[in-house]
């Protein structure tokens, strides 16, 4: 297909085109289960052909510095570049946003689990012997140009001046100066 | 072919409190090494190969000796003793905190259940990545830090700077163990990888972004220390809930000796506030770069960085990964035993902030969902006890200039504020504006150059250079003047 379009959805809720296109994965090939309307987390992307969806794209930034991606294909649309298209966004995405890594977990009840291993080495992800998780460097240097964020509840212990003069560390041979929770730096 | 032992690997099965740990082995250990020959062979492996890359990577400033601590226990008693050691002799061990044999998972589907002493299988890939994202940040800190010992501003600091980097070491090692012990041949390959990428590396860098960013100058590693391991003492805290037993008594030691880390920044920024604050005050202006001293907008500056650099390793504000390890035990909350909920988190909601139509917006989002927000939201209000701290030492200065934290959505790259431009103050800018004010909130190279020029090592003894004051103590009761580092070279210190 060469007429695809890549549309970013700024606030993504379920609704009856993913329910169509992740709905045409065979059983075990996603974990997804959403009441319609409902926003779902992440970054989600819509992969357009002539106005209609024809695929998903979505990256979960679970840490900063990389993100998990992950794609869906209508049925009707496998076999044409689309899931190919979706990939290549998705790491353009995860470039701009700085992200080092991206990584694909298999799932162990995908029914063609080997087959996307291989989909997936031939575009350059990598794993392990068991190759659960397949992950690719993205981008290269992430070297950036470089209102009081709210204070929440807990957040260790709060300073207190009065408390000040034994600022240095070195009572670990006796025990104290550490309580792992509420450190006092 | 992959069979089930390789997948699964031999793990070492603790017998109680062992908080005395075992120095007669030649990796020291509290696990029993010595009663898993293949285990101990296998770690015994790797260990030349860390050696190489603390040689290669680790402190570039040639020492004879340095007055570490090192830990000889796990126990609340007395869990450390100091001493001069050559750094490449330093015991780079495996110690978990003492077991609970009754200690049960307390969050998520499995809440109730004895903690899990073997990986359960269904778990075992987001297990590994887990541990293979906490073991990847502890040596970057070492290699971005390699060169700063040749600008250290005293002896003391440089103590201070091989202590951090020593115990970041042992915290690979404590992950290593991990891989080793419970994820078989993956694992062990996972446990090579971390030794080959490298920070900052083109090809291979490591996966976090604040851990691949250059350690430019000591103001940087004070920055560095206080807001990015902060962030890695908030992650172990998650880790110390997991249900995966040896992982949460791995993360509870590491703990103890992050505190030291987080000593190091806080009191680190301090001291360069408090010399900062007394040439305001002596001189009447901020431009003290001609007095030797860092001028507190610059500090602002570098704070607004870090900070923020620091905020994008939770990832994003809403991850269903985030939601899915706290649902299966894997990853808790800070201070989860301590929070007043049902520990499942099914039907809460709560609120978090996006930008639509070009302004700062608050929606109701499933807690479950926002898990990294959370996390975040607690260590915003931990980072704002130091700022406190140090405007203190400029409020006893007689001074009304005061440090702050940035808004959340200044210069993010992840998450629901990375397509957006926000200032320090949360006012959403367009390109144009960002552009034209960017200069006066986050260093320019022209700033980094200033700084680094005052960084003229100083290792004389009680010697100190003229940006920051001296501590008020020294470590562990020596004198501030102590000779906690002998360089290698007779007769500098």
């Amino acid at each position: 297909m060469s007429d695809l379009s890549w549309v970013h959805e700024p606030n993504p809720t379920w609704d009856a085109d993913k329910r169509r296109v992740v709905g045409s994965a065979p059983a075990g090939v996603f974990d997804l289960a959403y009441e319609d309307g409902a926003a779902i987390p992440g970054d989600w992307w819509a992969c357009t052909s002539a106005g209609a969806v024809v695929g998903y794209g979505w990256l979960d930034a679970t840490w900063g510095g990389d993100a998990e991606i992950l794609l869906a294909v209508d049925a009707a649309a496998r076999a044409r570049g689309v899931g190919s298209f979706i990939l290549e966004r998705l790491e353009d995405e995860a470039a701009k946003r700085g992200l080092n890594y991206v990584y694909n977990t298999v799932r162990a009840t995908h029914p063609d689990r080997d087959d996307l291993h291989d989909w997936l080495a031939v575009r350059g992800y990598r794993g392990g012997t068991g190759d659960t998780t397949l992950r690719k460097r993205v981008g290269a240097g992430s070297s950036r140009a470089v209102r009081v964020a709210p204070a929440a509840t807990g957040g260790g212990t709060p300073y207190d001046p009065a408390g000040e003069g034994e600022l240095a560390p070195g009572h670990e041979e006796s025990g104290g100066y550490v309580d792992v929770d509420d450190h006092r730096y | 072919m992959t069979t089930t032992d390789d997948r699964t690997g031999a793990a070492p099965k603790p017998t109680g409190p062992v908080s005395k740990i075992d120095y007669s082995e030649r990796i020291p250990n509290n696990v029993g090494l010595a009663e898993d020959r293949r285990l101990q062979r296998a770690l015994e492996g790797w260990q030349p190969k860390f050696i190489d890359w603390w040689k290669t990577l680790g402190p570039a400033l040639p020492t004879k000796d340095v007055y570490l601590r090192t830990a000889i226990a796990v126990g609340r008693d007395g869990w450390a003793h100091f001493a001069h050691v050559p750094m490449e002799e330093y015991r780079w061990g495996i110690f978990l905190a003492e077991q609970n044999p009754d200690r049960v998972v307390g969050f998520g589907k499995h809440k109730g259940e004895p903690a899990w002493q073997e990986v359960p299988g269904e778990h075992r890939a987001d297990l590994m990545r887990l541990i293979v994202i906490q073991g990847d940040t502890e040596p970057a800190s070492v290699e971005q830090q390699r060169v700063l010992g040749n600008t250290a501003p005293s002896l003391y600091d440089l103590r201070n700077l091989f202590q951090v980097n020593v115990e970041e070491g042992r915290h690979l090692w404590a992950m290593v163990y991990l891989l080793h012990a419970y994820f078989g041949r993956e694992g062990r390959e996972e446990a090579e990888q971390l030794l080959k990428r490298n920070s900052g590396d083109l090809d291979a860098p490591r996966i976090l972004g604040a851990f691949n960013e250059e350690t430019t100058d000591w103001l940087q590693f004070f920055m560095f220390t206080y807001f990015t391991d902060r962030d890695g003492k908030y992650q172990l805290g998650t880790l110390k809930e997991s249900a995966f037993d040896p992982l949460a008594r791995t993360c509870e030691f590491m703990l103890k000796e992050e505190a030291h880390h987080m000593f190091v920044g806080t009191t680190g920024v301090q001291r360069t506030v408090e010399r900062t604050a007394e040439l305001i005050k002596q001189h009447g202006t901020d431009d003290i770069w001609q007095f030797g001293g860092i001028p507190l907008s610059l500090i602002q500056k570098y704070l607004n960085f870090q900070f923020s650099v620091s905020m994008d390793l939770f990832g994003s504000e809403q991850s269903t990964n985030a939601g899915n390890y706290y649902s299966s035990g894997l990853k808790g909350r800070w201070q989860e035993t301590r929070r007043k909920d049902d520990h499942v988190l099914l039907d809460d909601t709560r609120t978090m902030r996006h930008v639509e139509d070009g302004e700062i917006r608050e929606k109701t989002v499933p807690t479950l969902s926002a898990l990294n927000l959370d996390l975040r939201d607690e260590y915003v209000a931990d980072c704002s006890n130091g700022v406190r701290r140090w405007n203190q030492a400029l409020e006893d200065a007689g001074l009304e200039e005061r440090l702050y934290l940035p808004h959340e959505g200044f210069n993010r790259r992840v998450g629901v504020y990375a397509q957006h431009h926000v200032s320090p103050q949360g006012e959403v800018l367009d390109d144009a504006a960002w552009d034209a004010q960017v200069e006066q909130w986050l260093p320019s190279p022209e700033d980094r150059a200033a700084v680094a020029e005052l960084m003229v090592p100083h290792y004389g003894l009680g010697e100190f250079a003229g940006w920051i004051t001296p501590p008020q103590t020294g470590i562990n009761d020596q004198p501030v003047e102590f000779d906690y580092v002998h360089l290698a070279e007779e007769g500098v210190a």
